[in-house]
């Protein structure tokens, strides 16, 4: 089992789809363009609240809010804190994600109800992030490792001409891990940034579609504030919007520490 | 009657033999489009709860169906094993339509050690010692989740339950399942046992296939054997075989254009066309025969023996196109198809029969005079009047035989099974048959029942009240007799409860609505931070859905889609029983809902699933036979009255068939021949073709009576001009369906024995307790004018 590739790196997802305005205008390899697009850190810490909303085949929808604090160190790795504000039943449920380059990721979970931590294991596919279709791999950048990428064709997404990257598994572990064989890219040149991408199944088909619906400047830098993951095979909607951004606020160590996640009283 | 079609037909012969071939061909084009469809499930109309839940479910949870495959082996015991089982387990999870496995390998362990809680598949990480090997047994047994249901105590035996997607075709998966079964390579050397509904459903599309060849193959070989030595020419043969085989093409032709697929009980409508669609061309046949006997030639033979027959072929062929109808009131789908599709292949039959066969006959030159074929018949009308003088003399003792007949029949009947299993309609040798029975007999058992809990909120599930409310259902269930193992949602609660609680057995528990809650708190003390134990309140509700959210954080959400909807507003029980006989499920539906209806005061749960619906089909099947059989019998009495212009005569029409059907169900109480969706067609068949031999006789009788002979001399004569007709008929029918005794699956060939034995016993009945009637009633309506003339000197 292949931790590292499964290493959630949320402080990743942001600089995959981060925008970057020194973009190269000459034709760029796949690996480099990939490069481009993932392998940036623009900030070292944020926080903000994020509304997850999950949409099943018959329209029911389980709407979740989470307050979110980030902070990469300098051997990059990420250190996350979430905050359940809603449902009720959840509410003050908090969780706790400390990175570690060369071990497993240290998951924690605050539970109000028993007033107690737990601790949780990183195992499973990938693992769905909070039950929804995004997966704790899909809301990290691809690690340019697992696949072996080309360069498609150019695509309109929302107006904007976008490169096709094919990005191959590397070796059928990379599959098993993730569940994907294929994935594939839209990617806007000009801002190096994935307006779309599709997933495909270990048959090679296309089960899972996400696209970028709203992008907003957040500290001067485009970010992708909505995005929208649908599972075409049973017919789920998740859609992650993202609010009140900050960046750079200088979110001290502590807040990523077990004695902080269980400070919570109703 | 309808002479005038006769002579148009007569007048364009060319022209009607173009047009039944276009008519055919048009129809026929439809074949291409027939498909197959095995699913009993389809026959319920879905006004039936359990039905409408049923489909319902295909929107609700992923996959609502699952193939059941077991395993005996001993692989759990050694590293090398659980190796191979995981393999098998990956490439099963592989298959097309298949939404996910649970099965000793990956079974969710919910496990706590020092403050860490995993939930992990349980070969991860895949054991190698055999220290680790006996752990993971351990680990697997633990778990009264699995214990007993995909592993048993010993642990020598395990399940693959393999849930296929709500969308995917069913019997494709069993289908690709089956076939793993016998690749060596890829099963990884275990001898699987595969069963559940999907498997059913695989199995009887493939007998279905072998039957609809097979049958029909037996059945126009039959036909084609009677008539061979019926008539000894090829125009005798060849006529009335192509009567049935357009009837057959143009029938399943327009359940093609209209999309209707070949179900179970419409895999039978070939054989029923076969031998019912022959007898208005044996009639014709031998009517032209005789007329050309008499030095008619072609032309005028054909159209002499149409005057004659018209009548007769026509309101016999009525008679049995509307008792099939009759079958719409069973609202049963299968059988309304049956009976509709039938009744139209019928009437395709006797069309064809009264243009086709007399434009042929009229073209063809004369056939040549045969005395052979005249002796024998000779002789043969010679015993059926013998029997009618016997009757006569005798009709006191024939009476009191056939009321002692009666009388046997009733009995027998008392104790005719209604019963249907899908697993007994398999021949007991059958691969699926005997898989069924082991995985029985191992396991929690092949069956499901489904019990939907609705709580109509989303959210409603978390409730600590209607969880216990499910878990008092679940213990209930599993007091019950044939019920194995019961899986929901609420096992992952309690196991989540006791790895929360110490991993203490009385905490395998659903919290309830308040609970008493203790931790550790850390408290400033003195500028130091100490240790604190703390206990408090906390709602039920919140612990739940703490402890789902926990689970989610960890593992896949999937992981309860098929136990609990997404928005946690309906939960799913399902229930492994290990018997499909309705009678059975009857009894535990019923203390199902009692104990619903006495314990969940408020919450919705509805009952369904294949154990279900299989109950929903027999019950229908119990009240759809009364009214059909009393549907059809009152068709064609009213029919025969018309015909007759006399109600005494239509009510003597239907009197060999009250003997018939007595003596039908007589034999299925004696021989313990279940009253089924297949079987249940039988009496249709015996009011429709059954009464046409009475109205042979009767209309030969009054004929006879007319032309001025007394009550009792009219038997042998009548008996002597149509006797050998109706027997020669009814033979013909009676061994065309006697095909479908070859079938695959037991209801089928049942219903094919059943069928057989009523042709023979109505055009008895017809050919004794008639004539015995008349004779000693020496009814009315039959008098004509010289016939009253006559009677006086009696």
């Amino acid at each position: 089992m292949n931790n590292r590739q499964r290493t959630f790196s949320f402080l990743c997802m942001f600089s995959m789809i981060f925008a970057s305005y020194d973009a190269v205008a000459q034709q760029v390899s796949a690996d480099a363009l990939m490069k481009k697009v993932c392998d940036r850190s623009a900030f070292r810490d944020m926080s903000g609240e994020l509304t997850l909303r999950i949409v099943n085949k018959r329209g029911d929808q389980k709407l979740r809010k989470i307050k979110i604090w980030s902070k990469e160190n300098e051997q990059g790795e990420n250190k996350m804190l979430m905050r359940f504000i809603s449902p009720a039943d959840v509410r003050g449920v908090g969780f706790l994600m400390i990175e570690h380059k060369n071990g497993e990721d240290d998951r924690r979970l605050f539970l109000p109800a028993l007033r107690r931590v737990q601790r949780i294991s990183a195992s499973g596919k990938g693992g769905n992030f909070m039950s929804s279709d995004f997966t704790y791999y899909d809301i990290g950048a691809p690690k340019l490792d697992d696949w072996h990428f080309s360069l498609g064709g150019q695509t309109q997404v929302d107006g904007i001409q976008c490169q096709e990257v094919l990005g191959s598994a590397a070796n059928p572990q990379v599959t098993e891990d993730t569940g994907y064989s294929k994935i594939r890219w839209y990617i806007d040149p000009a801002r190096q940034i994935a307006m779309k991408a599709d997933y495909f199944d270990k048959d090679g088909q296309v089960f899972k579609t996400m696209t970028v619906e709203k992008i907003e400047v957040i500290s001067g830098s485009p970010f992708a504030t909505s995005m929208k993951m649908e599972d075409v095979r049973n017919g789920h909607k998740s859609q992650m919007t993202f609010s009140k951004l900050e960046t750079n606020k200088g979110i001290k160590d502590k807040v990523f520490t077990e004695r902080n996640l269980r400070k919570w009283t109703r | 009657m309808w002479i005038g079609l006769t002579e148009k037909v007569l007048k364009h012969p060319w022209a009607t033999i173009i047009s039944t071939l276009l008519f055919t061909a048009c129809l026929g084009a439809g074949l291409k489009d027939i498909h197959a469809d095995t699913d009993v499930t389809n026959d319920l109309p879905t006004n039936i709860p359990a039905k409408e839940l049923y489909d319902r479910i295909d929107k609700i949870f992923p996959s609502k169906e699952m193939v059941v495959v077991g395993i005996k082996s001993d692989a759990l015991y050694d590293a090398k094993g659980i190796e191979r089982l995981r393999s098998l387990t990956r490439h099963v999870e592989d298959i097309p339509g298949v939404d996910s496995v649970l099965s000793p390998t990956n079974a969710r362990i919910i496990t706590a050690t020092d403050g860490l809680m995993q939930v992990k598949a349980a070969a991860e990480p895949m054991p190698s010692s055999p220290k680790e090997v006996e752990g993971f047994r351990q680990k697997l047994l633990s778990q009264p989740l699995y214990r007993g249901t995909i592993v048993t105590t010993d642990a020598k035996a395990f399940l693959l339950l393999v849930f296929v997607k709500s969308e995917a075709k069913e019997s494709d998966v069993a289908k690709r399942l089956v076939e793993l079964a016998s690749d060596n390579k890829l099963n990884q050397g275990f001898k699987l046992h595969i069963t559940g509904r999907p498997a059913a459903t695989y199995w009887a599309k493939v007998l279905m296939g072998r039957d609809m060849g097979m049958l029909s193959g037996v059945a126009i070989l039959v036909v084609l054997l009677i008539l061979a030595l019926t008539f000894r020419s090829f125009r005798g043969v060849l006529l009335p075989f192509s009567v049935v085989v357009f009837s057959v093409i143009a029938t399943l032709g327009l359940m093609g254009w209209l999309k209707i697929p070949i179900s179970h009980s419409t895999e039978v409508l070939p054989i029923l066309l076969i031998a019912i669609g022959v007898a208005d061309g044996i009639h014709i046949i031998k009517g032209f025969y005789a007329s050309t006997r008499s030095g008619l030639q072609a032309f005028e033979a054909a159209r002499s023996t149409m005057e004659d027959l018209n009548r007769p072929v026509i309101l016999t062929s009525v008679t049995t196109a509307v008792s099939f109808m009759a079958l719409n009131t069973s609202g049963i789908r299968s059988i309304m198809l049956l009976g509709m599709f039938t009744a139209f292949g019928v009437m395709v039959a006797l069309l064809i029969s009264l243009t086709f066969i007399p434009a042929m006959l009229s073209i063809l030159p004369a056939p040549k005079y045969r005395p052979e074929t005249k002796t024998r018949m000779v002789f043969a009308e010679q015993l059926a009047q013998g029997w009618g003088s016997f009757l006569v003399a005798r009709r006191k003792t024939v009476f009191a035989a056939i009321v002692l007949i009666l009388a046997g029949a009733a009995v027998g009947a008392y104790f005719v099974p209604i019963e249907m299993s899908n697993l007994d309609n398999f021949k007991p040798d059958h691969p699926f048959r005997v898989d069924t029975q082991i995985v029985n007999e191992n396991f929690a058992g092949a069956s499901s029942l489904i019990i939907v809990v609705e709580g109509e909120k989303p959210d409603a599930i978390k409730d600590p009240v209607i969880l216990h409310k499910m878990d008092k259902l679940e213990n209930y269930l599993r007091t019950l007799p044939h019920v194995g193992a019961v899986q929901s949602i609420t096992g992952f609660i309690k196991q989540m409860n006791k790895v929360l609680h110490g991993d203490k057995a009385d905490q395998y528990r659903i919290p309830d609505i308040r609970e008493e809650e203790t931790s550790t708190e850390y408290v400033e003390q003195d500028g130091k931070e100490v240790e604190k134990q703390i206990s408090f309140h906390v709602p039920g509700k919140d612990l739940i859905a703490q402890y789902l959210q926990l689970y989610e954080m960890s593992a896949k959400p999937d992981d309860f889609a098929n136990l609990v909807t997404y928005d946690y507003s309906t939960a799913k029980i399902t229930v492994f029983i290990d018997t499909d006989k309705a009678s059975l499920l009857g009894d535990l539906n019923k203390k199902v809902r009692s104990f619903i209806s006495k314990n969940f005061g408020g919450t919705k749960a509805e009952l369904t699933g294949m154990v279900e619906l299989i109950r929903a089909v027999n019950e229908m099947v119990i009240g759809g036979q009364a009214w059909s059989i009393a549907t059809s019998l009152l068709l064609v009495f009213i029919l025969s009255s018309l015909l007759f212009r006399s109600v005494v005569l239509g009510l003597f029409s239907t009197m060999p068939l009250f003997f018939s059907l007595f003596l039908n169900f007589g034999v299925m109480g004696v021989r313990q021949i279940a009253l089924n969706v297949m079987t249940m067609a039988t009496s249709s068949v015996a009011v429709g073709v059954g009464i046409d031999y009475a109205i042979h006789f009767i209309h030969r009788y009054q004929t006879t009576r007319l032309q001025g002979m007394s009550y009792s001399d009219a038997v042998p004569a009548s008996m002597k001009a149509s006797g050998v007709a109706i027997i020669i008929n009814a033979m013909t029918v009676a061994a065309g369906f006697s095909a479908l005794m070859f079938s695959e699956f037991s209801g089928v060939a049942q219903m094919g024995f059943l069928i057989a034995l009523t042709m023979v016993t109505s055009a008895f009945a017809a050919l004794t307790i008639l004539p015995v009637l008349f004779v000693t009633l020496r009814p009315k309506a039959f008098k004509g004018k010289e016939a009253q003339m006559e009677d006086k000197h009696e």
